[in-house]
């Protein structure tokens, strides 16, 4: 028993140094490497919610190891990882002890303008104004990233979405319904999708932000785009009539079939899956989906329209849910030869030509610049869109301007109650109280 | 009447295992067949046998995505600091519980208040301490973390068992001229295999199965561990779940063998303590 023992411990003691060896070889080839390449190598950790085997991330991994051939002195350490609960530990324990990585991704809007004064992230705007030809080509997103007591811009987008609705044309098709273009029309062709039995526009409500861009889309399209100021400025409530209607259209549409059965208890998932396996006709979503829409089982019968708007509101026919999503800062306690690294490793996965290539790796997409897409590598979907809104005002989920972060999820959880069976008035309600009760 | 009560009471015995036996053995049959449909599939036909016996999932987890690495990474630091935690913790219950020391008790109840920190908590200081000697991306620096971890309940296992051993055997072991070494590893250790081997699945399962200080502390994808590698099939608006079945299914090998290995003792293991012998 012993020697058992012994034996055991001993092997401790030497798996314990075999193991610790692979770490270190690791490290001695890299201050090896300093040596050949001569002169000092910087490194930076870059956080990305880019990571996974999708082509949107394989793309990006792609320029990144462009840019360390480009630059031997660099050393680019990727610590991304693409779920969010996981991204927001990692970044959260980061920020917690210190230790941000010199580029970072993140959302912005009202939760990110703490960060933004306690110089967690740096100010870009010098940065941005002494590149013209860098920053020049990003359509006007930066909106996200600027904060009314914070002078600055504090990130660079390099995700950009709109939300419209995805149709299959052969169900349209075998229902007689045309492409509607008012909400009148769209109230009509749900209809008669639903007598030809076909679920017109499925809902994963299980998912509160399914029935939040929902809201969204249709205040937007009600209200117009100044609607986001006036929930700033808290000139309107949110159980304002005008809301109150969206809440009871939506919960009618609920009512008549329209966003189909028990729609509380399916996700997301499911509601794609019903698209793909053509139970459901159209798939309100962003234009992140324009690569699934590609891969999926139906993708040559996938098209594309602008979300509808009121016959008797035409002035808000331009006014898109969309924007920048996500964007990467820089840490504000990057400096010397770190802070030039990043700027260099920002400005390379961010320009023009990294987006170009980003398009064609996925074979479509849209993104916060001026490019010129070529139609011979861009799918049809992608170029719809892009023609789609050529024109439009772009804006967030209404409750990202609330001076409040929580109303996020008010809202979403509100939607999702009156879903389950509360009363319009009653959600409404129940979203402005919160809003009382915090500001109280 | 009564063999008619008993022989009614066998069968429903038998027939309550049955049902829990499926409802056990469901979850494992589900991911395997899940593991070789696709996302699609998935959802469309959740319950249904796979349309199709393809590996692809497999390919893309063993080859793609590294799971086989993975495992290695998972098993290789599981397996050290298991039997680290196991070493230590069973040298410290030995003192803390046979060697009757003056502030045995108090030193025990420190130890034992390390089971009551909840990791989360740790974080921020934790990250602290490894960027402070640059110890990411190193297997030692998880086997340090785990270690420390889980000793505290190993030692609260070991040595709750140690006590209940005898301590006449002490007495007439060293009135054979036994020595304190000799008595704990060919007397004292032998006899608290059962707890010994509970600690040791425990403290195996749970390191194998750990994200979160893999997540803060790992970032090069050699050293990736198998909870990280699966999260490379979790992208923003796709979840490929046919392929994390399948990583499930691969990454459960090991431990089946392990399991099998320690069965016997870990079940005795568990009861022991609950009644005095």
């Amino acid at each position: 028993m012993f020697r058992k023992i012994g034996l055991s411990g001993l092997s401790v003691v030497v798996l314990a140094s075999v193991l610790s060896g692979c770490g270190d070889s690791g490290k001695n080839a890299e201050s090896a490497g300093t040596a050949d390449a001569g002169g000092e190598k910087v490194k930076i950790r870059i956080l990305t919610r880019l990571a996974s085997d999708q082509p949107n991330a394989t793309a990006f991994r792609d320029k990144v190891k462009e840019f360390q051939q480009l630059n031997p002195n660099i050393v680019v350490e990727d610590l991304s990882v693409e779920d969010e609960g996981t991204f927001n530990t990692k970044f959260k324990t980061a920020v917690a002890s210190g230790d941000v990585p010199e580029v970072f991704a993140n959302y912005g809007g009202a939760a990110f303008a703490e960060y933004a004064k306690q110089g967690v992230a740096m100010d870009l705007s010098e940065i941005l104004d002494s590149d013209k030809e860098w920053s020049g080509s990003y359509l006007d997103v930066f909106e996200n990233w600027k904060f009314p007591d914070v002078p600055g811009t504090y990130a660079v987008p390099y995700e950009f979405y709109a939300i419209g609705i995805f149709y299959n044309k052969d169900l349209f098709a075998k229902a007689n319904v045309e492409v509607p273009a008012t909400i009148e029309e769209f109230e009509a062709a749900a209809q008669k999708l639903k007598d030809a039995g076909i679920v017109p526009m499925a809902l994963g409500e299980k998912d509160t932000w399914r029935g939040g861009h929902l809201y969204s889309v249709l205040v937007d399209k009600k209200m117009g785009g100044q609607i986001a100021d006036d929930i700033r400025n808290r000139t309107a409530k949110y159980n304002d009539q005008p809301f109150i209607d969206v809440l009871t259209q939506m919960k009618s549409w609920q009512q008549k079939g329209f966003l189909g059965d028990n729609i509380v208890s399916i996700d997301v998932n499911a509601e794609k899956n019903m698209f793909h396996t053509e139970k459901t006709a159209m798939h309100m979503d962003g234009s992140w989906y324009i690569g699934e829409a590609g891969q999926s089982p139906i993708s040559d019968k996938v098209g594309f329209f602008p979300f509808p708007y009121y016959g008797d509101k035409p002035e808000n026919k331009d006014v898109w849910m969309g924007g920048a999503g996500g964007a990467f800062s820089i840490s504000g306690k990057a400096e010397g030869a770190k802070k030039e690294a990043a700027i260099q490793l920002l400005k390379f996965v961010t320009s023009p030509e990294s987006f170009q290539y980003y398009q064609q790796v996925q074979k479509g997409g849209v993104f916060p610049v001026k490019i010129e897409s070529d139609p011979a590598k861009v799918d049809p979907l992608t170029i719809s869109y892009s023609e789609a809104f050529k024109d439009a005002t772009f804006k967030a989920e209404l409750y990202s301007y609330d001076p409040l972060p929580q109303m996020m999820d008010t809202v979403r959880n509100g939607i999702q109650g009156m879903f389950a069976g509360l009363a319009p008035e009653k959600a409404a309600k129940s979203m402005q109280d919160q809003v009382d009760k915090l500001l109280k | 009447m009564r063999l008619a009560r008993f022989r009614l009471g066998g069968s429903l015995l038998y027939l309550f295992s049955a049902v829990w036996a499926l409802i056990t053995l469901y979850p494992l049959v589900f991911t395997a067949m899940s593991s070789f449909k696709t996302t699609d599939e998935i959802y469309s036909a959740p319950f249904k046998l796979p349309s199709l016996y393809s590996f692809s999932n497999y390919a893309r987890a063993l080859f793609d995505a590294g799971m086989l690495r993975a495992i290695g990474n998972s098993f290789g630091i599981a397996i050290v600091s298991t039997l680290s935690v196991i070493l230590l913790g069973s040298l410290a219950s030995f003192v803390l519980a046979r060697l009757g020391l003056k502030f045995g008790n108090a030193v025990l109840l420190y130890f034992l208040l390390g089971i009551m920190i909840p990791v989360h908590t740790t974080l921020v200081p934790l990250m602290k301490l490894v960027s402070g000697v640059q110890g990411q991306n190193h297997y030692l620096t998880m086997v340090l973390i785990y270690t420390a971890f889980h000793l505290p309940f190993a030692i609260f296992l070991i040595s709750s068992h140690m006590r209940g051993i005898g301590k006449e055997l002490d007495e007439s072991a060293a009135l054979d001229g036994c020595g304190p070494i000799r008595l704990f590893a060919s007397i004292i250790f032998p006899l608290t295999m059962p707890a010994i081997a509970t600690a040791f699945i425990l403290t195996f399962l749970y390191v194998y199965n750990d994200l979160i200080f893999a997540v803060i502390f790992i970032s090069d994808k050699s050293m990736f561990t198998i909870p990280l590698t699966m999260l490379t099939f979790v992208a923003k608006s796709l979840t490929e779940y046919g392929p994390i079945f399948a990583s499930i299914i691969v990454s459960i090998i090991p431990m089946i063998v392990v399991f099998l290995i320690f069965q016997e003792r870990v079940v005795s293991g568990l009861a022991a303590g609950a009644v005095k012998e």
